[in-house]
């Protein structure tokens, strides 16, 4: 609407009731007060009368059959600005299509992720548990929890270096390295993947002592080499006991 | 081209604008723009301390050691004293002397503020379909100053 009009209103004027020319000047005369980087007092009184006008001014649409109704959001806005800019300051051009982007996270990928039946409420506890967990992670970030490597109690972080081969062998390809498991027994190997983001990883446990019945299963992976791409960062925590 | 100070300065400098003033455009017809002029010595704001004129020949020239930067203009003048009720824009047209020529002046590009955009007041008949864009400043008798084309045409041309 703003786009359009911006050029045309000289074109349409003379062409339709002059109603509809009067609305969209004062639409865009709204448009232009609220984009203003410095607001003061004078500017928020005009923008209230803008505001006023059009709602005064746009009933043409209406009685002209235009419209049925004005129930639309963004013309419901409008109303909001004067209050919204004393409380927070000037919008300055910020332009209300992110709320477009946010449709994507906040209803496109909830949707994908809902069986498709009922879906709204699905969206909606997908949307609750995401807002959820990162604010979970802001508390932890904030009180240091998610520093360093997230081991469990009684473990020690050791680097190994690949090339090592008392504990792991490795190929020549960067990418892919077989890890041959360890072969001293009484010995539990985790191996955490750290991949880019901090806490996030997957971890293979390797148990090399088929005889320790209550990691027994553990002991299938344990007997396999395992092909696993690896993120240039490997830690290899040894837990002995 | 010059720097229009409305903005404030992004990461690519302060916001530009080009001025043109050439017989033929990229091998097409010739483009001329239209630009606003302080009045200087008003006390208004807005489009009264303002006026309006298309710019024909920007041309520097050297006097006394001084290198002068000038435009020649043609001038539009306002018809009224108010904007126009129905659009609030302000409604111009081209200024001609007694034997019907164009007023023309030469001016400093200092005064220039920056670049308007003038839209034709089409009126209630049919614009001819062989009129060409490049003649639209030319073929009508009254222009609107459009202060929506832009924010910065906004908080000046009022």
């Amino acid at each position: 609407m703003f786009v359009d009009c911006k050029v045309y209103l000289p074109a349409i004027a003379g062409h339709v009731p002059p109603g509809m020319i009067h609305a969209l000047s004062a639409f865009l005369e709204f448009c232009y007060l609220v984009r203003r980087s410095v607001i003061n007092e004078e500017t928020l009184e005009a923008i209230s009368t803008a505001v006023d006008r059009f709602h005064h001014e746009r009933t043409i649409f209406q009685t002209t059959g235009v419209r049925a109704h004005f129930s639309l959001p963004r013309q419901h806005a409008m109303v909001h600005y004067r209050e919204l800019i004393e409380l927070f300051g000037a919008p300055n051009g910020l332009c209300s299509s992110i709320t477009e982007s946010k449709h994507i996270r906040a209803v496109k990928e909830p949707w994908r992720r809902s069986n498709k039946f009922d879906a709204l409420g699905q969206m909606l506890v997908t949307n609750q548990r995401l807002d959820k967990l990162a604010g979970a992670r802001r508390h932890f970030t904030e009180h240091n929890i998610l520093d360093g490597p997230l081991l469990p109690v009684g473990m020690e972080a050791i680097r190994l270096d690949l090339d090592d081969n008392e504990d792991g062998a490795v190929d020549d390809d960067p990418s892919t390295y077989v890890v041959k498991l360890a072969s001293r027994p009484g010995m539990l190997l985790i191996i955490l993947i750290l991949v880019d983001r901090p806490c996030t990883f997957s971890v293979s446990c390797i148990w090399d002592g088929i005889t320790r019945g209550r990691h027994f299963g553990f002991a299938k992976v344990a007997r396999r080499n395992l092909t696993i791409s690896l993120r240039p960062t490997v830690s290899i925590c040894r837990y002995s006991w | 081209m010059f720097f229009a100070p409305s903005d404030q300065s992004g990461v690519g400098g302060m916001r530009r604008e080009i001025i043109r003033a050439v017989p033929s455009w990229r091998g097409g017809p010739g483009h001329y723009d239209c630009v606003y002029v302080a009045k200087g010595g008003v006390d208004t704001d807005g489009f009264r301390s303002l006026l309006v004129a298309r710019v024909r020949l920007v041309f520097s020239c050297a006097y006394n050691g001084h290198d002068y930067s000038c435009a020649l203009v043609d001038w539009f003048l306002p018809v009224a004293g108010e904007v126009c009720e129905l659009t609030g824009m302000w409604i111009v047209a081209p200024e001609i002397d007694n034997q019907g020529r164009r007023v023309q002046s030469v001016i400093s590009l200092d005064s220039i503020v920056r670049s308007a955009h003038l839209i034709a007041v089409y009126g209630n008949d049919v614009v001819p379909i062989d009129l060409h864009f490049s003649e639209t400043l030319d073929a009508f008798k009254t222009y609107y100053v459009n202060k929506y084309i832009d924010h910065h045409a906004h908080v000046l041309a009022f």
